[in-house]
């Protein structure tokens, strides 16, 4: 189901006092946090070039679950650890891909060790952040929606009902089996 | 016998005091018992749906949303008049077969789930074949007052307690939801998941068993 639906949900349940834009915001970083959380998965292909090591995630990769050749999987590897291992020129090895890790400070790209010999289609599970999450998601993220909105400095700033939004928010994520992660350390 | 969306509605409102549906919109306070609906076949697996999967050859991965018919979350798989055992978590596939996703074999020997989204079949049959899955299912939309509910009568009362407790958030009845969300947590805590699986739940496949 759509975005949209869901922020109409908040608007409803708000009478309209939330603002749109901050509500559309919150919503992403929600998504961001069921999506990090393994909740939110997908499965790509990656078209990988002979020579080429670095690549680009999937579109709305939150974080890379796994990354298989047609081999089997290609292990992660920390930058610090490849470089113990295999020495700092090991970005110029070449041969079949037995290692990635992340490269730069960004973790959408990430390098091939070694760098590929042979073209080939890997595939890449991740998380991913989606704005059609399952119907049965939107009550929940509502509520938590809610929840961030109440409780900012605004003009609408109600703490008690924020409050409440999100015991109600993490008892809904409950009754579809997910442990709301942030409830224990925000919630009084 | 399931009962109509408005009989319920009816009694709601007056727990809310909204008789006369001033507060709220009768399409509103429907949308609200639709959702709770939904949300109780999520936790209790009361309301199921069988849906014939057709595999294709050498492939591992299914989406749940696309590939089945109105599913919430899979609980079990039949293959060959066989039920597949269920790996627990999606990760000890790595563990016993680094291949896994490549890996393709004349008969599944287990599935698992990865996330929400994602079914696997382990390994890929090398043949297109089919499955039936069973899954708790998004029950039939209450489009009309006339609707009937899906969920088994004992469970309609937190349905109406859910949307009570969501209608008095909405009103600012500060104090009575804190009540309400009470009672229907309470009542959930009685409800056990009823077990579709029948196929062993494993940690991971033993060596022999692969």
């Amino acid at each position: 189901m759509s975005k949209t639906t869901t922020l109409t949900l908040v608007s409803d349940m708000g009478l309209s006092d939330t603002t749109s834009t901050e509500a559309d915001r919150l919503y992403d970083d929600i998504v961001r946090e069921l999506g990090a959380m393994g909740i939110l998965t997908e499965n790509g292909t990656k078209a990988v070039t002979a020579g080429t090591a670095t690549y680009t995630a999937p579109t709305n990769t939150i974080r890379v679950l796994e990354i298989h050749g047609g081999y089997g999987i290609i292990d992660q590897m920390d930058y610090a650890i490849l470089t113990n291992l295999l020495g700092p020129r090991f970005h110029q090895r070449i041969g079949r891909s037995e290692m990635w890790c992340h490269e730069h400070e960004t973790i959408k790209d990430f390098r091939l060790v070694p760098s590929p010999n042979e073209s080939d289609t890997f595939t890449v599970l991740i998380t991913q952040y989606q704005t059609n999450v399952p119907s049965w998601l939107e009550m929940p993220i509502a509520l938590e929606v809610l929840h961030r909105e109440y409780l900012r400095e605004s003009n609408h700033q109600d703490v008690d009902f924020a409050m409440l939004c999100r015991k109600l928010s993490t008892m809904w994520f409950s009754m579809v089996g997910i442990t709301w992660h942030q409830a224990k350390s925000k919630a009084k | 016998m399931a009962t109509a969306a408005s009989t319920l509605i009816t009694a709601i409102r007056r727990r809310v005091r909204d008789e006369n549906a001033t507060a709220h919109t009768q399409a509103f306070v429907r949308d609200l018992l639709d959702r709770s609906q939904v949300a109780i076949n999520t936790t209790t697996r009361s309301v199921v749906s069988d849906t014939t999967l057709n595999t294709t050859a050498g492939q591992a991965i299914y989406h749940v949303e696309t590939d089945l018919t109105a599913a919430i979350t899979p609980e079990r798989v039949l293959w060959n008049s066989q039920v597949i055992d269920q790996i627990e978590d999606w990760r000890e596939l790595a563990r016993m077969d680094r291949s896994w996703l490549v890996r393709r074999g004349d008969e599944i020997r287990a599935w698992t789930l990865i996330g929400h989204n994602l079914l696997v079949l382990y390994p890929a049959l090398r043949v297109a074949d089919t499955v039936t899955v069973r899954s708790s299912k998004v029950t039939a939309a209450l489009s009309a007052d006339a609707t009937l509910l899906e969920l088994p009568e004992e469970l309609e009362t937190l349905a109406m307690d859910l949307v009570t407790t969501l209608l008095l958030l909405r009103q600012r009845d500060l104090d009575m939801v804190e009540e309400w969300a009470g009672k229907a947590a309470e009542k959930m805590q009685m409800w056990k998941p009823v077990d579709w699986k029948g196929g062993a739940l494993k940690k991971g496949l033993t060596p022999s068993s692969r």
